[in-house]
């Protein structure tokens, strides 16, 4: 059985942006996908489907943890933590990302350097 | 945590985040009922993720595989009649396979508990032409050559072939055991360690008087001596000599025959007169060699082969006679695979082993046919139930795979019912071999190997049967057959295309079965030129220091003891005895006639008491029998065959000729009688110009006894004359001469009856699988007939309609049934030719045959649902869903 389609920018993304989103505040589920929703100004629409596979493989790779909890509306949710492995990723990853960003511009714009 | 417990707290967030994005959609002014839905719709299918957000963690893979397997149980164990079905056809296919395979592995393939057994070779001489063809031994002296010639590339060893022989220790000394002569080097060659005290070395066989050493192996010690230790150094009693037991072998090894379990080893040197060791005409050893690493077995057989010719013509050659040469310039040696040991019994059916196989492979496609028949129209009875699980979100290769579990299920299922066939069909194969003297002691534990086999064919029948309709299934189109209750009208395509296949292979087997049984017919009504029914016969061992002269006087006794009885028509001895107890020839002068250059003089002969001729029921062509008063001294007359009367006189009278022997070159022998050819070797023999003298000494023969009763209630008669005769005396190998007769075309036996029951079996399946698919269809277009009959048509009508469809399909599958065996026969059929008697491969007759009854048996097979489909109540059928 294939995962559904990713809807990812690249492989890595989401993951980078949910480490981005937590780093601020712990969060659960709901909130971290309306957040980045938000915070895209509804630019990204962060599919349920990817969403907790991802946070699935996020946990099991140590980069996030995760508590039961209350939300603002009193339910119990799981809340998602960023630890230190968290952050270190979160910097590989924007370091990575950065340099991809300069490579496709340069592509994209080669007059301009 | 567990997957399970992990799950549902992912199952138990998903649901907490849809009550949330309710509670905001209901802050934005949405009715509460709405906002869930929304809320929901948004998510997706949360089951799945759930799922997918599992599978993270650990072996989603193992973990699924496992859960399909346990759902596939489930759904199989709700369909018995299916699963029921299913399983019995692949148990059969499976199981017929298993247990050739078994037989194949165990006499042929099964490697020998020794040192990489894969450097070690048969030094296999043997004729493919020329006047005498088959396998053949090798003197001492030559093998003493051939181990120093190959010095560097490896080490020879020697053994001389098994038997039972006589066995004593601690005071019993009347037992048998199965012994081998070995060369000192036989143990350490082959990389067996003692268990205790020694194996052989150098100087136990040494020429100049070799130890009387004896090695026991390790289970005939337990079961001998109580795993005894203290045996060792103590005496036995082997052949009547006495061995000092110096070691017991490592366990497991019980020698170089795959089917022989040897109890005891002793030293070449210790067992045999000094001639067997000096002689280069004494050819008795059976040789292997163990190539030392890396040397590849074409150089090492160049080398032997080099050494081998150089021997035959210096040592050999200039002592032969024109026929002799002729033998020895057709011999070779090849340097045969022995990782399995020598394989006697296994290389002697391996052809017919290697047919059946293919056979039953044939089998196993056809019982494979059938399953997927019977998955393809499950598959489309549950048609609705996969819509479902497609709509609930399986993807379609998870609905593939969980389809293709099944099965795997089934294949297993079957796999394990097939070994419990294997085990007991492997059983019943074994004794329809003839029984040699020492019986055959396979080891026929499934080990690793059968395991392995069986699970492999289980896997491939499953890809076979199971992976194309699961794939299909898989990609057809969800939405389609969600609409309520449609259903295909169309009888599967590739159902009837499986049908026709199924026909073709059984029509395959069929002509086997029918070429191989005509072979058995014509080989059991081959004239033998005499008559072995109601004949008993059966061997006499003496203690060696027994005098020759008492010999003849004991057999003429014991003959004339038998004789007394009513049941008995006439009593007689032969040495050597007929059918599988060894031929005795020489070349023979005509007096008055000169040989001609390069003429083949040989002739074969056999000593033989005056009513053997009576006793066999052969025929008496010209003059007289030999008589009583001819058995005195060393003989002076002779009877001759026909072939032998006509080679040298034509059609001259042969009576009072006078003719000169090689073992008593002085005396000339007249010729006193003609009888008739008889094939005393084998059917398939050619028959040979035979001379029969009088015995004038015992040398081993063996009894020949008519009876009027059944020759089987005569054992107990025998063994208490010879009792009361000589006690000393011993009875060996009682049998009817039928039995050694048919022992000669067991191969031939084996062949015809596994062709005929496999061919049966085929035939089996395919009429059930037809049956299958034709039912099927009906069932499925009973309303269309129901329309059909409502608008007029008639009961025959219908059943011509549906029987039309199945001529079709019986003929297309018949037809390239036909056509495929007439290649196969024709492309095999060098192999063939050596497997057939009086039949040829591509007879007519016989594929005509195999043709009609595989069309009738299909066509009645098509028939019963066809009538089923006219008696139709036209009312009844169109209500009919």
């Amino acid at each position: 059985m294939e995962p559904p389609a990713p809807r990812d920018l690249f492989p890595g993304a989401l993951e980078m942006m949910i480490l981005q989103t937590l780093r601020c505040a712990p969060l659960h589920g709901y909130a971290l996908a309306r957040l980045i929703k938000q915070s895209s100004d509804d630019l990204l629409q962060v599919e349920e489907g990817s969403l907790y596979p991802a946070l699935q493989r996020m946990l099991k790779a140590g980069w996030v943890s995760a508590a039961w909890g209350l939300s603002a509306r009193n339910r119990r949710v799981r809340i998602y933590r960023i630890t230190p492995a968290g952050r270190q990723q979160l910097a590989r990853e924007v370091s990575s990302f950065e340099r991809m960003l300069e490579g496709i511009a340069r592509v994209m714009r080669p007059n301009e350097s | 945590m567990t997957a399970r417990r992990r799950r549902r707290e992912l199952a138990a967030e998903i649901e907490a985040h849809i009550a949330e994005r309710t509670a905001d959609l209901v802050d934005g002014g949405m009715r509460e009922a709405e906002a869930r839905q929304q809320a929901r719709r948004e998510f997706g299918n949360p089951t799945l993720y759930a799922e997918t957000g599992g599978e993270v963690w650990g072996w989603p893979w193992i973990e699924r595989i496992g859960k399909d397997l346990r759902y596939a149980a489930r759904s199989l164990r709700a369909s018995p009649l299916f699963t029921a079905t299913a399983v019995l056809s692949l148990a059969l296919g499976i199981g017929a396979n298993t247990a050739i395979f078994t037989l194949l592995y165990a006499s042929l393939w099964k490697p020998m508990p020794v040192t990489a057994p894969q450097r070690i070779y048969q030094l296999w001489r043997h004729a493919e032409s020329g006047p005498w063809t088959g396998d053949f031994g090798y003197s001492y002296v030559l093998f003493q050559q051939l181990k120093k010639s190959a010095a560097c590339l490896g080490e020879v060893l020697a053994t001389s072939s098994f038997g039972s022989e006589k066995f004593g220790a601690r005071g019993i000394s009347n037992e048998h055991v199965s012994g081998e002569s070995v060369t000192a080097n036989f143990f350490t060659a082959l990389g067996v360690r003692p268990l205790l005290g020694r194996v052989f070395e150098t100087q136990d066989d040494s020429t100049q008087g070799g130890r009387h050493a004896a090695v026991l192996s390790d289970a005939f010690w337990r079961r001998r001596f109580q795993a005894d230790p203290s045996i060792l150094g103590t005496t036995i009693l082997y052949k009547e000599t006495p061995y000092t037991v110096v070691g017991v072998a490592q366990p497991g090894f019980s020698g170089v025959e795959a089917e022989a379990s040897i109890d005891v080893w002793v030293p070449v040197t210790s067992s045999v007169e000094k001639v067997w060791l000096t002689s280069p005409d004494v050819s008795w050893l059976r040789l292997l060699v163990r190539l030392h690493p890396g040397v590849p077995p074409a150089r090492a057989q160049a080398l032997f082969a080099k050494t081998f010719h150089t021997h035959l013509a210096d040592k050999l050659m200039p002592e032969a006679d024109p026929h002799w040469r002729a033998v020895l310039e057709a011999e070779h040696i090849t340097l045969r695979p022995a990782a399995a040991g020598l394989a006697t019994t296994g290389h002697r059916y391996e052809k017919a082993l290697l047919m059946v196989m293919v056979l039953v492979a044939l089998v196993l496609l056809i019982a494979c046919g059938n399953v997927a028949n019977l998955i393809l129209a499950r598959n489309s009875a549950r048609r609705h139930e996969i819509t479902i699980r497609r709509a609930l979100g399986a993807s379609p290769a998870r609905i593939a795979g969980q389809l293709f579990s099944e099965s795997l299920v089934l294949a297993a299922a079957g796999a394990a019912a097939g070994l419990a066939i294997a085990a007991w069909g492997t059983r019943l194969l074994i004794s329809y071999l003839p029984r040699p003297e020492v019986p055959l002691a396979y080891d026929l534990r499934p080990g690793f190997a059968v395991l392995g086999f069986t699970a492999a064919i289980a896997i491939a029948t499953a890809v076979l049967f199971g992976l194309a309709p699961a794939l299909r299934v898989g990609k057809s189109d969800a939405e389609l057959s969600l609409r309520t209750g449609q259903r295909a009208t169309r009888a599967s395509f590739s159902g009837r295309l499986l049908v026709a296949g199924q026909l073709a292979l059984s029509l395959l087997l069929l002509v086997s079965a029918g070429l191989f049984g005509m072979t058995l017919r014509n080989l059991k009504a081959a004239d033998l030129g005499f008559r072995p029914q109601n004949v008993v016969t059966f061997d006499l061992s003496f203690p060696k220091e027994t005098p020759e002269a008492r010999l003849l006087q004991t057999y003429d006794r014991i003959r004339e003891r038998l004789e007394s009885h009513p049941g008995v028509v006439v009593a007689s001895y032969a040495w050597p005895g007929i059918y599988g107890r060894g031929g005795w020839s020489g070349s023979i002068e005509i007096v008055g006639r000169p040989a001609k250059p390069g003429e083949d003089n040989d002739a074969g002969m056999i000593a033989v008491s005056p009513d053997f001729f009576q006793a066999i029921g052969m025929t008496l062509l010209q003059g007289r029998y030999l008589n009583a008063s001819d058995q005195a001294g060393e003989p002076r007359v002779a009877v001759v065959n026909e072939s032998l009367a006509r080679h040298y006189f034509g059609k001259g009278p042969a009576i009072g000729r006078h003719i000169i022997l090689p073992p008593m070159p002085k005396n000339r022998i007249e010729i006193v009688g003609v009888v008739g050819d008889a094939r005393h070797y084998g059917v398939r023999e050619n028959i040979w110009r035979m001379v029969y003298l009088p015995a004038w000494k015992i040398q081993g023969d063996s009894f020949y006894v008519r009876t009027s009763a059944d020759p089987r209630s005569l054992g107990g008669v025998i063994r208490a004359d010879v009792a009361s005769i000589d006690k000393t005396a011993q009875v060996e190998n009682i049998r009817p001469l039928m039995i050694a007769v048919n022992d000669m075309i067991s191969q031939e036996r084996l062949t015809a009856l596994l062709s005929s029951a496999f061919g049966f079996l085929a035939i089996v399946l395919a009429a059930v699988g037809l049956y299958g698919v034709v039912a099927y269809g009906v069932s499925r277009r009973t309303n269309e007939f129901g329309i059909r009959m409502a608008l007029g048509a008639q009961q025959g009508d219908v059943q011509r309609l549906v029987l039309r469809q199945t001529v079709v399909l019986v003929a297309a599958g018949v037809s390239a049934g036909l056509a495929a065996a007439a290649a196969l026969t024709r492309g095999v059929s060098a192999v063939m030719a050596g497997m057939l008697y009086g039949v040829h491969p591509e007879d007519t007759t016989i594929f005509a045959a195999a043709a009609i009854l595989l069309a009738a048996i299909a066509l009645l097979a098509a028939f019963l649902p066809a009538r089923r489909a006219s008696r139709v109540d036209p009312m009844t059928a169109l209500r009919y869903e």
